[in-house]
């Protein structure tokens, strides 16, 4: 029974799902629009947050019997508090947008609630296939949304190659999986995680643990595997868009999170090359792609989908940034907190942007070109600013969120680093003056052109303009204090964690060797700012036992 | 004696099913046909899950396979639904010919 | 005996699966599919699966493929398949599967013996319908309760994609 009472979250939201579906249905014809299915999924979506909040910080004890898969610990609220709340406030905007594209029906809210039950389940996961249902789950009510539109060609064109590659990614996923089932007879994440660092596995677990890698990759939209990114995220519904951008993103990357470090992912790879270095070129290699693909959108959305993908690379720096407690064998190594920051910030900016975008639309005309833009400053200030807030966000402009989780990762690499990462710090910093490139563009479309020809119009709705004001709200407030979110999400962070097992190859830096600075290695302790951690903090992982 | 026949030689099956799948996804480019070869993936994955449940004396594998099943299912019908859509808007299931978005 | 069913049915169920991503018309490719799924129900009850090669034919071969030659038919494809042209990208990706394939097939014989490699004995109810009930009420409850969701999802998923119009639309 208190098993039950600590998946109340997941139910809650599953439940939403259920009620909008079943509501849709009585519904009369005549009825207008479904601006209170809305909110009631809303209002589901917060309670469900709300529970996560008074949960906080969650279960240390590991749970037996069948609720084992999951592990209800803060890192899992932290996601649990941020999830819902980034799907509330994206089925609050997506109404003005859903009444002029016909999508106000129960179906629409009822996929955000089963795609975010999904994702919940998916963060929570401390084994391997329920991960890997909950992933489905997703990825099927997303398909769904994306392609739910039937008078759009580009909305079923975008759903049917985001369905090709998910697909793809979780076949792979799956025989991974499937392999380190058979190797191990476990898929229980710290369970493989004692397996993979006693090094008594054989070499086909580094295929399975490529194979789930690679699947991830996917999910991501890491370079190499990205292609399908910018046609999915434009073709589909606006408002779908963000909410694939700002949720699936984040609950891909804490699962990944979560699989690298407890499963121990990088004692794997100690032997052949070091994990730390793969990480950091792979975050190079998309960080640079998705920033130079960037530049030269016309179309807004398209444009946002690139710059998704380079803030994927901000974020895979996080795999290779392992801050460390302790020294040699005793140490403990955890996921940053700069990380989950950065999600969290990332996602309320993203959504505001395609919040924002989603009014442009009247009519079913979904046009977010540059050019469809002008003028817009004049017609809407308020839309204006508000996407000027959220592009200044994206682009790490003081004294918004963006600023402070880019300089806070970026401190990281410096301090985590111990000055190795130099190289990498100006990689990253350089993108991020590029990236200023193109955010300003919309910005001088709106402010500095006329629109050409006859004004177009945008849409009204009162309840999506009450979900942006309060997303650009939290992004001025986390800007200007940060303090709280930083606490909580190094807290969360740091309840995911191993510790070093013998054949870790720690001070290699491969991939950037060439760059890298020599290697001070008189500071043992030296962890930087956030290493004042209580020991025994780990509960999911190897450490903690 | 039953059953004679070594993991490995499942293992092999399994991938090459596994592959043949991945290749007719990658070659082919009519959507029916890739459904059906991702279909050919999921099952070289179950074929591999219940070789493993044999040689492992235990049943877990059987029932991930089962759930594989329903999986299989529900990316079908999915898929499927998306085909008469895509059918529906540009009168054809060429992956080549399908592009109204610019890139 | 064993050996040579195993022979039989992997050699079906090879080509089979060439067969399914080799023919032009997507008829021949489903049916094609619907024998490799035969062999693989064959394959699983020599391996102790027999509920799961009761599924296999009655879910797989028999609902989901019904489904595939039923949206074949209805789109009327079986005239027409797709060229089988070759360009760069896939050809790339399939000479890299192809390596990775070999790679993975070295693996696995440097891990597993080739020629002995006895199996454990296991009770009478491996693989029945009991033994497998146990376990997916029992440990694998909540991925059986996920997996009644994503039914969910892909049935009214389903619905919403491929319908005409909202039954609230009118004509």
């Amino acid at each position: 029974m208190n098993d039950l009472f600590l998946l109340a979250p997941v139910l809650i939201v599953t439940l939403t799902g259920i009620i909008v579906l079943v509501m849709d249905l009585f519904r009369s014809p005549e009825a207008s629009g479904g601006t209170h299915l809305a909110w009631l999924s809303a209002l589901g979506f917060a309670a469900a947050s709300a529970a996560a909040i008074r949960m906080w910080p969650g279960s240390q004890a590991p749970v037996e019997g069948w609720m084992s898969a999951l592990s209800v610990n803060a890192f899992t609220l932290f996601f649990w508090i941020l999830l819902p709340l980034i799907a509330a406030f994206s089925v609050l905007t997506a109404t003005g947008f859903d009444r002029e594209n016909n999508l106000d029906h129960g179906e629409f809210y009822s996929f955000h609630a089963f795609a975010l039950a999904g994702m919940m389940v998916m963060v929570a996961a401390v084994e391997l296939f329920s991960l890997f249902l909950g992933l489905e789950t997703m990825a099927l009510a997303v398909y769904a949304l994306v392609a739910m539109r039937r008078t759009s060609a580009r909305g079923a064109e975008a759903s049917i190659k985001y369905f090709i590659t998910g697909s793809l990614a979780s076949a792979l996923l799956l025989y991974g999986m499937v392999l380190f089932w058979g190797e191990t007879g476990t898929l229980r994440l710290d369970e493989l995680g004692r397996v993979l660092s006693a090094g008594q596995c054989g070499p086909i677990l580094y295929a399975a643990a490529g194979l789930v890698l690679v699947g991830f990759g996917f999910k991501i939209a890491a370079v190499p595997f990205h292609l399908w990114t910018p046609d999915a995220y434009q073709g589909a519904p606006t408002p779908v868009t963000g909410f694939m951008a700002a949720a699936v993103k984040a609950a891909s990357f804490a699962a990944l999170l979560r699989v690298v470090f407890v499963a121990m992912l990088p004692e794997l790879f100690a032997r052949s090359f070091t994990f730390v270095d793969l990480a950091i070129a792979v975050a190079v290699l998309t960080m640079t792609v998705g920033n130079l693909l960037a530049m030269h959108q016309e179309d807004v959305k398209r444009m946002l989908a690139y710059s998704s993908i380079s803030h994927a690379g901000y974020l895979l720096t996080g795999l290779a940034l392992v801050p460390q407690l302790g020294s040699g064998d005793a140490s403990l190594r955890f996921v940053n907190g700069a990380v989950l920051f950065y999600l969290a910030t990332y996602g309320l900016a993203t959504l505001l942007a395609f919040g924002v975008l989603a009014r442009l639309g009247r009519g079913g005309d979904e046009s977010t070109t540059l050019e469809r833009l002008a003028g817009l400053a004049t017609r809407r200030p308020g839309l204006a600013a508000l996407l000027s807030l959220a592009l200044l966000s994206l682009a790490g402009f003081p004294p918004t969120a963006g600023f402070f989780a880019k300089f806070a990762l970026l401190r990281e690499l410096v301090v985590v680093g111990r000055g190795k990462l130099t190289i990498l710090v100006v990689i990253a910093l350089v993108n991020a003056l590029f990236s200023v490139y193109y955010y300003l563009r919309p910005m001088v479309a709106m402010y500095m052109r006329k629109a050409e020809g006859e004004e177009p119009e945008e849409i009204v709705s009162p309840t999506s303009s009450f979900a942006l004001i309060l997303a650009a709200l939290g992004v001025l407030v986390l800007g200007l204090f940060p303090g709280r979110l930083v606490g909580v999400s190094d807290q969360a962070a740091r309840t995911v964690s191993y510790k070093v097992a013998r054949g870790l190859n720690d001070g290699s830096l491969g991939a950037l060797a060439p760059f890298a600075a020599v290697q001070s290695e008189t500071d043992p302790k030296g962890v930087g700012a956030s290493a004042a951690v209580q020991t025994g903090s780990g509960d999911d992982a190897v450490g903690g036992r | 004696m039953m059953s004679a026949t070594p993991l490995s030689w499942y293992l092999l099956l399994s991938f090459a099913i596994f592959s043949i799948g991945l290749l007719g996804l990658l070659i082919r480019r009519n959507l029916v046909v890739m459904l059906m070869a991702m279909e050919l993936m999921l099952n070289g994955a179950n074929l591999a899950l219940v070789a493993y449940a044999r040689f492992r004396g235990d049943e877990a594998g059987q029932v991930m396979a089962f759930f594989v099943m329903a999986l299989a299912a529900a990316e079908a019908a999915i898929g499927l639904a998306l085909v008469l859509a895509i059918y529906k808007h540009f009168k054809t299931l060429d992956v080549d010919r399908i592009s109204r978005l610019n890139g | 005996m064993e050996p040579i069913l195993f022979a039989v049915l992997a050699a079906v169920a090879l080509v089979a699966a060439v067969a399914t991503i080799a023919w032009r018309n997507p008829l021949r490719s489903a049916f094609s599919l619907i024998v490799c799924l035969f062999a693989l129900a064959g394959m699983f009850v020599t391996l102790f699966a027999h509920f799961l090669a009761a599924m296999q034919i009655l879910v797989y071969a028999g609902a989901i493929m019904v489904l595939f030659v039923f949206v074949i038919m209805l789109l009327d494809l079986s005239g027409h398949g797709s060229e089988l042209k070759l360009r760069i990208l896939p050809v790339l990706g399939s000479l890299a599967v192809l390596a990775v394939a070999g790679k993975f097939a070295k693996t696995v014989l440097s891990t597993h013996p080739l020629v002995t490699d006895v199996p454990p004995a296991v009770p009478d109810s491996f693989g029945t319908v009991p033994g497998v009930a146990e376990l997916l009420l029992g440990q694998f409850l909540l991925p059986f309760e996920l997996v009644s969701l994503l039914l969910l999802v892909a049935v009214v998923g389903a619905v919403v994609v491929a319908r005409r119009r909202f039954w609230r639309e009118g004509k």
